[in-house]
């Protein structure tokens, strides 16, 4: 090993632990004649690895989780927004739904006799008409003949 | 390492508030602490640690569990962490360089003032400052929550050996960094 890549393991890999132990034994062995590379070896560990080790861990302050559960909350609220108009005017009319299927029934059926009343009380009148043209007594043909 | 057992996560993914809180207790240490040296800001720190969770709140119902809710927590607050950074030099329109750090570090009375009070925290803001957001996320997965570079490279979605080269960069700028801040306080 030389002593660029040694340097390129000791500021990776041989700082940090993650080398298997056959190589790092000659990285051990590089260091142990070359002054340079175990200052640096040194260096790494005193001036980066300490340091940020021992950096402190807060907590962070309680206030966080009860924003986080108002959000949560606020975020359940617009996907399930509740009852909607057209749900609360579903839900009223629900339990009259076979009372209003009657109640058309009824309505269709009145129209319906309505209707046939008016055909019967129409059937003297088309009957005649029927019959005046069977005799061949053209109505429109004796106005004309008044006004000429 | 996720100490939830399958029948809190499935009620937390159904929406149980209680589960989730749980959920949240398990992980808003880590959450916070990547959040807060990743951005080096309290309250940024806590608007991340809040929009993580509400992520994974809104996503555990189809999480699959093919890697553990630990790493996959990772990952989100690091996306986060990083989407934060990015928008942040965006809307700054400037850059956080060497050049900046150091000018900040040898700002007058109010920064040596903050050295002498906590000047090991001082030193680890100012060291991470320097490195960009992707680097950023390295350093800290790797040197301040200890992960293996297989973790940190599932939790970032990046290859093993990008891990490496964005933790090799960025300790060769902090180094360059310590170096100069120290003939700077000298």
């Amino acid at each position: 090993m030389n002593c660029k890549h040694v340097r390129d393991l000791v500021l990776t890999d041989y700082s940090d632990g993650q080398m298997p132990p056959e190589r790092e034994r000659r990285v051990e062995a590089h260091l142990a004649h070359c002054a340079s590379c175990r200052a640096l070896a040194q260096k790494v560990r005193q001036d980066l690895a300490d340091p940020l080790k021992s950096a402190k861990a807060p907590a962070p302050d309680a206030f966080v989780w009860l924003r986080i559960k108002e959000k949560i909350r606020q975020e359940a609220a617009i996907e399930d927004p509740g009852i909607s108009v057209a749900d609360m005017v579903r839900n009223f009319v629900q339990p009259f739904r076979p009372v209003a299927v009657m109640a058309c029934l009824f309505v269709m059926l009145g129209v319906g006799l309505v209707i046939r009343q008016n055909l019967s009380h129409q059937q003297p009148y088309m009957a005649y008409m029927m019959g005046a043209e069977a005799q061949g007594d053209d109505v429109s043909a004796g106005i004309e003949q008044y006004f000429l | 390492m996720d100490i939830l057992s399958a029948e809190t996560l499935r009620k937390a993914a159904q929406g149980d508030i209680e589960a989730f809180e749980q959920v949240y207790r398990t992980h808003a240490a880590f959450v916070y602490n990547v959040a807060l040296r990743m951005v080096e800001s309290r309250e940024d720190a806590e608007e991340i640690t809040q929009e993580v969770f509400l992520i994974v709140h809104r996503k555990l119902g189809s999480f699959m569990f093919r890697s553990s809710l630990k790493t996959w927590v990772y990952r989100v607050t690091a996306n986060c962490a990083i989407n934060f950074l990015n928008k942040r030099k965006h809307e700054r329109k400037g850059r956080v360089d060497l050049d900046e750090a150091l000018a900040f570090t040898a700002s007058g009375d109010d920064a040596r003032a903050h050295v002498e009070q906590e000047d090991q925290d001082y030193r680890v803001r100012m060291l991470l400052n320097i490195l960009n957001p992707d680097e950023r996320a390295c350093v800290v997965l790797r040197n301040i929550e200890g992960l293996s570079y297989q973790d940190i490279a599932r939790s970032l979605n990046v290859n093993i050996n990008t891990v490496r080269t964005r933790l090799k960069r960025a300790r060769e700028k902090m180094l360059k960094t310590g170096k100069e801040v120290i003939a700077d306080e000298l």
